[in-house]
C-alpha cells in the first residue's frame, strides 16, 4: 500500500484589528511545530504593527505571507459598493487588485505570491496572472456552496460555488472551477479552495460545518461539552483520502483570528480548546509520519511537480457522523466532475460536463451576477419529478428485468470501493441481490471513469439459472442547472441514431417517449451547459429509449436496453462532448 | 435570560437552524423575558433554546464516538 499523506496548509488571517489574536494562532501553531501561512488583509496593511510582526514570523519561522482580496475601504462603511470581492465589476476588481498589491509591495518590498477570496472567475485570475506573474497561488472556490448557503445564510451570503474541485487544481484560463486540461489551458496559478470539506455531508446540505474549520462543527453543534471526536475522525478521513490518489490527500485550515475569540454564543467556553485541540492533533499526525506541513507557495509548487494535468482525484468518504455507514464516490478530471452514490445502487448523482468550458464570469456587470456556480447536466437532490421515468431522480442509473418483474437498481443500496486499473478509475459497488419473485440474482456494478469525458456502466448478473436471460435497462435523467429551482428545457434536443439515420425530437414537456429496436446511440444537446451527452451500448444490437420530460418533472430521459445472460457483463457507455 | 449585568446571550433561532439556517438570531423581549424569532414561531428562554438544540443534535449520532479511521490514532 501507498504511503498515507496528509498534505496540509495551515493558514491564519491578520487584519488592522486582531493582531494580539492572530499571535496567540500563531504562537500556538509554532508550539506544535507547524508552519503557516499568514495572509493579510487590506486594513492589516495599514497597521505598522501588524506589518512588523508578519515580518518577524517570516524572518524567525520562515513562513510565507500573502493578501487576502477584499475590499480597499478601510472605513468599513461599504462606500465602494459591494462587500464581497467577486461580485465588484471587472474594472472594480483591477483596481481593488491593483491598489493591493502595490501597498503589499510598498510595506513588504516584493508582490504577493499567494491571494486568498472565496471565488475567483477566470478574468480575474487571467488578469492577476498577465499583470502580476509572481503569483502562483490563489484561494478560489468554496466548494458545494450556493443554493444551501444562500438559504442557510438568511438570505444575506451570495456565494454560489457549487460544481467545482474539493481538491487544489490548476484552473482552467477559460473557467476557473475547471482543471485545464494542458498548458494551452492552464491559468498559470494553482487553485485552492477555501478548507476542505466533509465529503458526504456535502451532497446532502450545507457544508461549512462539517469542514476543516475547527470552530465552524460548533456553529453546526457538532460537538457536546468538551467531546468533539468528530474533529479527530475528520481529519482521519481526510488522511485516508491518499489511499485512492496514489499517497496524496489534501487539507487546508484557513481559520481568522475571530473564530478563537468569545463572541457571546454558545461555544465561547470551548472555542479556543478546540482549536489547540485541532493544532495538537495534526502535530501528532505530523509526528506519525500522516501528514505533511508546508506553506501554501511551497504546496503550489509541489502540486504542480506532482500531480499536474490529467490526473484525477478520488475521494470516497464514509459518513462520520449520522451513523448511516453511507458512503460518498467524487471523481474528478479537465473534463468532468461525477459523484457515485452507492446508497443508490451505484447511481451517479451529479455530473458537470467541465469539457465545455463555459465561460461564466461572475460580478456587477456580468450576465449572471452572482452565480458562479458551474451547471449539471444531471443532479439527484435538485431535480425530480412526479410523475417521471420509472419514478426516478435525475440520475444515470438502471434497471434490471427478468420474467415479468423490474428492479430498479437505485433502491438497492451497498458499498462501495475504488481500484485502479490502467487508465481507468473504477468504482466497485459491492453486489447487491435482485428478487424476480421465483428467481433470485446478484447483481454487481461498476462505473468505470475511462477519461476524455467517457463513464461505463458495466453490470454483471450472477444467477443459479444457467442460460436465464436478463434486460439491463442503463437510463439517465438529464435536466441542466445551477439551483434547485428548474430551468426552460425547450431548447435541448434529443435525438437517436441507427440505420434510419439520425433522428430527432425537440424537448417540448410533452412527456412523449420512443423506443427504438436497433440504435448505434442516444443523445441530447443541452445548449445552457453547452454540452452534448450520449449513451451507446457496448455491445449491438441494443434498443433505444428517448423521452421528452413534462413541465413537473422536467427531465428528459435516455435509455439502452441490454439483453445479457447470466455472467455475462453489460455495458452502456455515457459521453460528453462539446456542443 | 440576562445575566447579572443585563446582558443578553447571541442564540440563533434553534427551530430556523433545524432547516439549515444559522443566522436567523433571536431578540430579546425584556418584558416577557424571553427571546423570540422574527423568521418563524419560536419563542423561549435559554434553556428552552438549548433543548431545542439537543433535539437537533440527535441526528449527530457519531458525534462523540472517537472512530477507528487509521492505524495507531484512535
Amino acid at each position: 500500500m501507498e504511503e498515507l499523506k496528509l498534505y496540509l496548509n495551515l493558514t491564519h488571517r491578520v487584519g488592522g484589528g486582531n493582531l494580539a489574536l492572530f499571535e496567540q494562532q500563531q504562537d500556538l501553531a509554532h508550539q506544535c511545530g507547524l508552519k503557516c501561512t499568514m495572509i493579510v488583509g487590506y486594513d492589516g496593511l495599514q497597521n505598522p504593527d501588524v506589518i512588523q510582526r508578519v515580518k518577524d514570523y517570516g524572518a524567525e519561522y520562515k513562513e510565507e505571507t500573502g493578501m487576502l482580496l477584499s475590499i480597499t475601504d478601510t472605513t468599513k462603511s461599504f462606500a465602494e459598493g459591494n462587500y464581497t470581492f467577486w461580485l465588484f465589476t471587472l474594472e472594480e476588481k483591477k483596481r481593488i487588485i491593483n491598489e493591493s498589491m502595490h501597498r503589499f509591495q510598498a510595506v513588504f518590498g516584493y508582490f504577493p505570491q499567494i491571494l486568498t477570496c472565496y471565488y475567483l472567475d477566470a478574468p480575474t485570475v487571467n488578469y492577476i496572472k498577465q499583470n502580476y506573474p509572481e503569483v502562483e497561488a490563489v484561494v478560489a472556490t468554496c466548494f458545494e456552496e450556493g443554493t444551501k448557503m444562500l438559504r442557510g445564510s438568511n438570505y444575506t451570503y451570495y456565494l454560489f460555488s457549487e460544481g467545482g474541485p474539493w481538491n487544489p487544481w490548476i484552473p482552467s484560463r477559460e473557467n476557473s472551477q475547471c482543471p485545464a486540461r494542458d498548458k494551452d489551458d492552464d491559468a498559470g496559478v494553482v487553485a485552492f479552495p477555501h478548507l476542505s470539506r466533509d465529503m458526504v455531508a456535502s451532497i446532502e446540505d450545507r457544508n461549512d460545518y462539517f469542514a476543516s474549520h475547527p470552530m465552524n462543527m460548533t456553529r453546526g453543534w457538532v460537538y457536546e461539552g468538551k467531546n468533539w471526536s468528530y474533529m479527530y475522525n475528520f481529519l482521519d478521513m481526510a488522511v485516508r483520502q491518499s489511499i485512492y490518489n496514489d499517497g496524496y490527500a489534501y487539507c487546508n485550515v484557513y481559520v481568522d483570528p475571530k473564530w478563537i475569540a468569545k463572541s457571546g454564543g454558545h461555544d465561547d467556553e470551548v472555542r479556543l480548546d478546540i482549536y489547540r485541540d485541532c493544532l495538537g492533533y495534526l502535530a501528532k499526525l505530523k509526528a506519525k509520519g500522516y501528514l505533511q506541513d508546508m506553506g501554501m507557495l511551497e504546496f503550489a509548487r509541489w502540486y504542480r511537480q506532482n500531480r499536474g494535468y490529467n490526473k484525477p482525484d478520488i475521494s470516497l468518504w464514509q459518513d462520520i457522523i449520522f451513523g448511516s455507514e453511507k458512503q460518498a464516490f467524487w471523481y474528478i478530471d479537465a473534463w468532468m466532475r461525477a459523484t457515485v452514490d452507492p446508497n443508490q445502487g451505484g447511481a451517479v448523482v451529479d455530473l458537470r460536463p467541465y469539457v465545455s468550458r463555459l465561460h461564466r464570469p461572475v460580478g456587477a456587470d456580468t450576465e449572471i451576477l452572482y452565480d458562479g456556480s458551474y451547471p449539471y447536466i444531471l443532479h439527484a437532490q435538485y431535480r425530480g419529478g412526479w410523475p417521471c421515468f420509472m419514478d426516478t431522480k435525475s440520475m444515470f442509473t438502471g434497471a434490471i428485468t427478468c420474467r415479468g418483474r423490474t428492479v430498479l437498481l437505485n433502491h438497492q443500496r451497498t458499498q462501495c470501493d475504488f481500484r485502479k486499473e490502467g487508465g481507468d478509475y473504477l468504482a466497485i459497488m459491492n453486489p447487491v441481490e435482485l428478487d424476480f419473485g421465483d428467481l433470485t440474482a446478484a447483481c454487481m456494478t461498476k462505473v468505470v471513469f475511462r477519461g476524455a469525458g467517457a463513464i461505463e456502466m458495466q453490470r454483471t448478473i450472477a444467477c443459479a439459472v444457467p442460460d436465464c436471460e436478463f434486460e439491463v435497462l442503463d437510463f439517465l435523467n438529464g435536466t441542466c442547472g445551477t439551483t434547485e429551482y428548474p430551468t426552460d428545457m425547450r431548447n435541448v434536443i434529443l435525438g437517436y441514431i441507427g440505420a434510419q439515420g439520425d433522428n430527432q425530437l425537440k424537448f417540448a414537456y410533452t412527456g412523449r417517449s420512443v423506443e427504438v429496436p436497433e440504435v448505434d446511440q442516444v443523445y441530447a444537446c443541452v445548449p445552457d451547459a453547452g454540452t452534448r451527452i450520449v449513451l451507446s451500448p457496448g455491445r449491438k444490437p441494443a434498443a433505444g429509449l428517448v423521452r421528452d420530460g413534462i413541465v413537473t418533472g422536467p427531465m428528459y430521459t435516455l435509455g439502452i436496453r441490454n439483453k445479457v445472460k447470466a455472467g455475462e457483463v453489460s455495458r452502456t457507455c455515457l459521453t460528453i462532448s462539446a456542443m | 435570560m440576562p445575566d447579572d449585568l443585563g446582558h443578553v446571550k447571541q442564540w440563533n433561532c434553534p427551530w430556523c437552524f433545524a432547516r439549515q439556517n444559522d443566522s436567523a438570531g433571536l431578540l430579546y423581549d425584556r418584558k416577557k423575558s424571553e427571546y423570540y424569532c422574527v423568521k418563524c414561531c419560536f419563542t423561549g428562554d435559554s434553556a428552552k433554546i438549548v433543548e431545542e438544540y439537543g433535539y437537533y443534535q440527535k441526528r449527530y449520532r457519531l458525534m462523540k464516538t472517537r472512530l477507528k479511521i487509521l492505524d495507531g490514532m484512535e
